[in-house]
């Protein structure tokens, strides 16, 4: 199945969410860490691979004072990517060689990591706040290791979009689209959370640029798609290239889960909801 | 126009019999209207699903039958959450600003917004979301679980986790299209002719 509009319309709120986070809120911190040798079966042809204790790496270039890694320090000299196959898996906070390199390198990266993850979901908001269990990014824990890759961890903020319907709009079959997309925020603290609602509250009326989803910056390892973009990923540059076809934030709503019902719940996290409605002017039946 | 008809309806504008004339020709229309409002709002599945409470039935189809919308919202027992779209809507009131020399008369009609009523419609577990506007939008089953998980606690029934599952909301229209109805109502006025 070729993307549709919801694909295109999930593909660019997420990279414009994330970018818009770590820009207006600065949501992210450097760290130089050691990268830690693990087994990940999922991956196959006997990959070998080092993981650091942060998920989600920011890879955004267009984010002033992010470190976005090219390569690692291995046994006391820089690496690049390519090197052994090496890649950067951005999303499990990780790098991955081809088979036969040795497990027992000593590896250190610098890299950004957000302080607040972002997840496309289609659970409904109940099971993510009820149901599911997170692990806690690595920075309190006292003993630092990989971090188990691929499943959700906190915090973070998952966005779903829950529907959308079309309006007539103009002569020639032009429809108004409006789209609900929902995020629900998982904070460590009350700070973290009032600030990331402050910061989407003031995205009332942004626009946003259609961004395929062919042009996702990530590939296959959650790498970098180094053939799409040779010099790195830069949202404000992509976003401008594509900025024929936009998206407007025509309404942002953000609450909070009460105090009583918190009490209730008895979780360790702060959450908190922000509601979107999108609109697009389109062809649909062109 | 002849100056001397100009000068009698100038007066006309000002006869307190002509004034209390149009406000209750208006006022008749107006109350017509707003008592047709009132009573789609009181008819409406969703208002009566609310209005009977934890014991009513699903009559608004939002929740396939599953439960009802006054516990899957998750309010507490002995609240009413439709009273205060009650009042906006009662309150709703007019007002004649002017009667031009030319007879043509302004009036300031004072009718809540959708988005007003959304901000007196708290979701009982998170402030600053509307239940009113998430009947129209979509909600979700967290006010449920949460009120079976302290029924659970109380020892007044467990639901199991399968129930909440099957409990999905479908969305229908509601409050905005009864403003947008007490929009076009209103705006027909302009066609009455006294």
């Amino acid at each position: 199945m070729k993307p549709v509009f919801t694909h295109d319309l999930m593909n660019s709120f997420v990279l414009w969410f994330e970018n818009f986070l770590l820009r207006k809120g600065e949501a992210y911190k450097t760290y130089t860490t050691k990268l830690y040798n693990y087994t990940d079966d999922r991956l196959g042809n006997g990959k070998v691979v080092y993981g650091s204790p942060f998920k989600q790496w920011v890879y955004d270039k267009s984010i002033t004072g992010a470190t976005v890694p090219s390569g690692v320090t291995i046994n006391g000299s820089f690496v690049p990517t390519g090197t052994s196959g090496m890649a950067i898996d951005f999303d499990n906070g990780r790098i991955i060689f081809n088979s036969g390199v040795s497990t027992s390198l000593d590896i250190t990266g610098t890299y950004t990591a957000k302080e607040l993850n972002t997840y496309m979901t289609s659970d409904p908001e109940e099971f993510l706040i009820i149901e599911n269990k997170y692990i806690v990014n690595s920075r309190f824990t006292t003993t630092e290791t990989a971090i188990a890759p691929y499943n959700p961890v906190t915090p973070a903020v998952f966005c779903s979009i829950e529907g959308s319907y079309n309006k007539a709009f103009a002569f020639g079959g032009e429809d108004q689209t409006t789209a609900h997309i929902k995020a629900v925020a998982f904070c460590e603290n009350l700070y973290q959370l009032d600030g990331i609602l402050s910061i989407f509250s003031d995205s009332y009326n942004e626009i946003f640029s259609k961004i395929p989803m062919q042009s996702h910056p990530l590939g296959e390892f959650y790498e970098l798609k180094t053939g799409l973009y040779p010099t790195g990923f830069y949202y404000s540059n992509v976003s401008v290239a594509n900025n024929s076809s936009t998206y407007f934030i025509y309404d942002v709503e953000t609450s909070k889960i009460r105090d009583n019902v918190m009490k209730e719940l008895n979780p360790t996290l702060h959450i908190g909801f922000i509601d979107f409605d999108i609109k697009a002017f389109r062809y649909p039946r062109l | 126009m002849d100056p001397e008809i100009a000068n009698v309806l100038k007066q006309l504008t000002k006869d307190p019999f002509i004034i209390n004339y149009v406000n209750s020709v208006i006022r008749d229309n107006f109350d017509e209207i707003k008592n047709d409002i009132l009573a789609q709002f009181n008819t409406h599945p969703v208002t009566l699903e609310l209005e009977g409470g934890i014991n009513s039935s699903n009559i608004s189809g939002t929740l396939s039958g599953v439960t009802n919308l006054y516990s899957f919202i998750g309010f507490e027992n002995g609240e009413k959450p439709t009273e205060p779209i009650r009042e906006m809507l009662h309150k709703s009131s007019f007002a004649i600003k002017n009667i031009s020399a030319t007879g043509v008369i302004t009036i300031n009609f004072d009718i809540p917004s959708a988005e007003s009523i959304f901000k007196v419609t708290p979701m009982p577990w998170a402030e600053g979301r509307s239940w009113a506007k998430g009947i129209e939008t979509g909600i979700s089953g967290l006010g449920y679980y949460l009120k079976i998980n302290k029924n659970s606690r109380s020892g007044l029934g467990i639901q199991s986790q399968k129930q909440v599952r099957s409990a999905r909301f479908n969305n229908t229209k509601y409050i905005s299209a009864l403003i947008n109805d007490f929009n076009v109502k209103i705006k027909g006025l302009e066609k009455i002719q006294l």
